[in-house]
């Protein structure tokens, strides 16, 4: 089974999406110090993020 | 063609050059090791094993975390288990690094000789890479790695992470 070539980028929450196409969240990420939303997208197919 | 040369022993032996008069060499075994394939993982993984090349004296394991998702309480989250393990009955050496609860990369050196810090303070490099350094010696013909995870997890949500070891 191929795997997909995931890149991810965090926000503050569900509300707020990244720039760019073709982001789904893939969930939350909570610690003891911090909660973020996780958004995922296919990085063969909308290329690497860039900050 | 050979030249003439001699064994550890002192016995005389011929040694293969090439016409330029270079001595021909191989050299066996893999430098890289893919341990753990990319996978989004939420639970322990199995125990794999990693054979020793004769020629290596030390192992540098990676672990790249690409994304993370689940809630962790203090001393959750992923971390490499190492055992030296000569016998079905004991472990030699066993050693629990410090859980991650974010991407980055885990990057453990296993070298005789080589401590650039104590054995239980983290050095943060670039980004969020952490090194730890285990000056010790490969003793044994094999070593074994796992993946220790805990936390508490969605459907489908987990690390996505991969492990790979180089010989040095």
């Amino acid at each position: 089974m191929d795997v997909i070539n995931y890149e991810y980028i965090e926000t503050e929450n569900k509300e707020i999406r990244p720039d760019g196409e073709g982001w789904e969240c893939w969930g939350m990420r909570k610690t003891p110090t911090e909660e973020k939303a996780v958004w995922r997208r296919d990085a063969d197919v909308y290329g690497e993020v860039t900050q | 063609m050979k030249i003439a040369g001699k064994d550890p022993n002192g016995n005389a032996k011929g040694v293969a050059v090439t016409e330029n008069g270079e001595v021909k060499v191989q050299q066996t075994g893999s430098i890289v090791e893919n341990v753990f394939q990319r996978e989004i993982r939420n639970s322990n993984t199995n125990p794999v094993k990693l054979i020793k090349p004769v020629w290596a004296k030390g192992l540098t394991i990676v672990n790249e975390i690409y994304g993370v998702t689940g809630t962790f309480e203090v001393g959750e989250g992923i971390s490499p288990w190492i055992f030296f393990i000569p016998n079905t009955t004991s472990i030699l050496y066993k050693t629990n690094f410090t859980k991650r609860q974010n991407i980055g990369k885990q990057v453990i050196v296993i070298y005789p000789g080589h401590s650039n810090k104590p054995d239980d303070i983290n050095i943060f490099l670039e980004g969020n890479t952490v090194l730890e350094v285990l000056n010790m010696p490969l003793y044994l013909d094999s070593i074994t790695i796992q993946l220790d995870i805990t936390g508490t997890f969605g459907v489908g949500e987990g690390f996505d992470c991969e492990v790979k070891a180089y010989w040095m």
